[in-house]
């Protein structure tokens, strides 16, 4: 069994991390039950950061995995040495030495699942953007959320040390498997509200005022309800109002104009929330 | 165990309702549940539900309907909104009328620091001063909530924050505090009539809730403004997941046969052992996707929904042509690629643009001239969507027309906004197209778009 662990909001702030009540009641859910945190939400909402914050607070060492299109057990669990292999396979003809068998933990690459279940010290598993997978990774998958355990054909049945946690993280491009999603504790993790946003913005900008930083996540908050295809990013906020933040302190005189690529990354999305802040501006 | 907050017994029953309403939940869930009500800090039933949130819900989408069942088992409403971060509306007062916050001290103390007994004094009054409430009228109590919102006594809280004396940025600052308040409030007096209305009855022995459909199910037809353009964007989403999965298949199968050549040259660097394999390039096998959506007067707003999907697939992948017709063929790919959803709903609003003849659906005519633009792509894996009611206002179908149809797409897929029952009757020539189609599919809600999608990505990859 695992061991118990209660996280705080202050904890979580302690390393730079401003969560909800909502969020650490998830995070202590699965930590408590021991299951796998699956995050999903809104691409820069804070998915990665969180684990990432989580693994710091508890010193726990992180092992990362990114996912993409066409990941595999090789990339993901574990890989055999085939230059080890041939190598020594060679030897043995040329020394004519015995080998007892080249499928043994000497030719075992291990990939970060596998490092994650037999690391000694705790760590963290994080699987980010599991959703970029393909559906046979998922399937891989299944074994080590339920069971924390790996089997490879050639030796057999691999027990995690329970020395581990995961968390997977999903910007639902596309729909998880049942299978995977039962085996999880699930959060969803949206953009983060006007007031708690403006305390992140604080903690990026030491000098802004609570009112000031109150009135631009109100300002973010509007634009993130505009119709348009990528919503800015906490991150993308933060540099933006660094930014505008270095060349006049008086916010009240931004114009978006000028630096709007900082915020927003595409064009049509530009003219929109250009256009929509105008429109805004004057009905006031 | 803290059996006096649920019982092992209730929840297990908790657990088999929800799975009987569709919340997919594993079986084991009870055994989890009973550990975290355990050993999570949890005193009374409004967090144990809270807290079971985190097991019962998998999906973002569930949340609504989980706290919906949770309501109709235990008989009472849930609030799971925690507000943990105070917002000091404080310095934004002095923008408001001193006249209007004095004439209305409730809502002034609320804002000065918003809490929960405050707003419950809001709704309290909102409710009071509304004196048609008829909670024995067979009528939602959404319905109640709405009149009550839109009643004098909540427009004139409203007008409060109107104010000129705002600058460029307090005025976003205004605007949101608004906008929560009135959604809290709406909340509240949701709160307080489901508790007036439901205060003599049992938990989960009568059917006592206004009767709430999963969206995910409800007839696109039947949506109201907020649905509709939630349903859109997913619509959208799943059209670029069937972009997604056709693109992944591409990427798949990019490795050619071994170049055995090339294998046994790099095979010379690790003294002749065949390390690794070298494959030839293979040429791209991209499919090719045609969709064709009815956009006539008979096809309503599920046209909206077909162009939204249309524009989902397009915006992810560069090989799908997309045209509408009514009485003859328009190619929309460029108008629906990139844009949003609103310029997309425009295209319905430029209708006129797109009548060729008599504004009437002439499916002949416009497969006949969706045949002729397309004449010169390959039939080679081509494939056809069609996203229409077949209704044809009495004209006749061209079996040659049928064949040609036949003959020139690999596989045609079908897409009926209609009730199946009424496949085939009156003007509805679906039956026609039956022998040529691979598959024609009733789709009227997400959840059947959601399979069509399932099915279809299986199909062409």
């Amino acid at each position: 069994m695992k061991k118990e662990i209660n996280v705080t909001i202050e904890d979580l702030e302690s390393v730079g991390y401003f969560a909800s009540t909502y969020i650490v009641d998830a995070l202590n859910s699965a930590l408590i039950l021991g299951k796998p945190l699956l995050i999903e939400g809104p691409a820069g909402s804070g998915k990665t950061w969180l684990a990432k914050a989580l693994s710091q607070l508890m010193s726990w060492e992180l092992i990362r995995l990114q996912s993409h299109e066409g990941i595999d057990e090789d990339k993901a669990l574990y890989e055999w040495n085939y230059r080890k292999q041939l190598l020594s396979l060679q030897s043995e003809t040329e020394k004519s030495e015995v080998i007892d068998d080249i499928f043994s933990e000497d030719y075992l690459i291990e990939r970060p699942i596998l490092r994650a279940l037999r690391s000694e010290q705790t760590s963290l598993l994080l699987i980010d953007e599991v959703d970029r997978a393909d559906e046979e990774m998922e399937a891989l998958l299944l074994e080590v959320l339920a069971e924390d355990q790996v089997t490879i054909p050639e030796i057999g049945t691999v027990v995690g040390s329970k020395n581990f946690y995961t968390v997977l993280t999903s910007n639902s491009t596309r729909e998880l498997s049942d299978a995977l999603k039962r085996r999880c504790i699930y959060l969803y993790l949206d953009f983060p509200e006007v007031a708690r946003e403006a305390l992140i913005l604080r903690n990026h900008i030491s000098d802004i005022s609570k009112t000031e930083s109150e009135q631009i996540a109100s300002m973010v908050a509007y634009i993130r309800k505009l119709n348009i295809q990528k919503l800015p990013s906490i991150a993308e906020v933060s540099d933006w109002l660094k930014y505008v933040w270095s060349k006049d302190k008086n916010l009240d005189q931004v114009d978006l104009k000028r630096n709007i690529g900082i915020l927003i990354k595409n064009n049509r999305d530009q003219e929109v929330v250009l256009e929509e802040i105008e429109n805004f501006n004057n009905k006031q | 165990m803290k059996t006096s907050i649920i019982s092992s017994k209730t929840l297990s029953e908790f657990a088999t309702f929800c799975r009987d309403n569709d919340l997919s939940i594993g079986v084991n869930i009870t055994k989890d549940a009973i550990h975290l009500l355990d050993k999570g800090k949890i005193n009374n039933l409004d967090q144990a539900i809270y807290f079971l949130q985190f097991l019962f819900i998998k999906d973002r989408r569930e949340i609504e309907k989980y706290k919906f069942l949770a309501s109709k088992f235990f008989n009472r409403k849930f609030n799971f909104d925690i507000n943990d971060y105070s917002y000091e509306y404080d310095s934004l007062l002095s923008n408001f009328n001193e006249n209007e916050l004095e004439n209305n001290k409730a809502l002034y103390q609320y804002l000065s620091s918003p809490n929960n007994e405050r707003l419950k004094v809001l709704s309290y009054e909102a409710i009071s001063s509304f004196e048609s409430l008829d909670l024995s009228r067979p009528v939602s109590i959404n319905y109640w909530v709405e009149r009550i919102m839109a009643s004098s006594y909540v427009e004139d809280l409203s007008s409060i924050f109107e104010t000129n004396e705002a600058s460029f940025l307090q005025a976003y600052q205004i605007y949101d505090m608004k906008n929560s308040f009135l959604k809290n409030l709406r909340e509240e007096i949701f709160i307080q009539l489901f508790n007036i209305k439901n205060q003599n009855k049992e938990p989960y022995e009568y059917e006592f809730l206004d009767n709430q459909v999963d969206l995910s199910e409800k007839d696109f037809l039947h949506t109201d403004k907020k649905e509709r353009q939630e349903l859109l964007n997913e619509t959208r989403r799943l059209g670029m997941s069937l972009a997604v999965k056709l693109k992944r298949e591409i990427k798949r199968k990019k490795k050619g046969r071994i170049a055995l050549r090339r294998t046994i040259r790099k095979s010379l660097s690790y003294g002749g052992s065949m390390y690794s394999t070298v494959h030839q390039s293979k040429a791209k096998k991209k499919p090719k996707l045609i969709v064709f959506c009815d956009i006539s007067g008979s096809m309503a707003l599920y046209s909206i929904f077909g162009l939204n999907f249309l524009a989902g697939i397009l915006n992810a992948f560069r090989n799908i042509r997309a045209y509408v017709f009514i009485d003859g063929t328009t190619d929309v790919t460029d108008v629906v690629r990139g844009n949003s959803g609103e310029e997309i709903s425009a295209i319905l609003g430029q209708w006129n643009n797109y009548v060729k003849n008599d504004g009437h659906s002439d499916y002949s005519f416009s497969f006949e001239t969706l045949l002729d633009s397309i004449d010169d792509v390959s039939s080679n894996n081509l494939h056809l969507l069609v996203v229409g009611d077949a209704r044809n206002n009495y004209r006749g179908i061209n079996e040659s027309l049928l064949d040609n149809l036949k003959e020139k797409f690999e596989r045609i897929y079908w897409l009926n906004p209609e009730k199946e029952q009424y496949w085939s009757t009156g003007d509805s020539i679906i039956n026609h197209f039956e022998p040529i189609c691979e598959s024609i599919q009733e789709v009227r809600n997400l959840s059947q778009l959601k399979l069509f999608v399932e099915k279809l990505s299986r199909k062409i990859i």
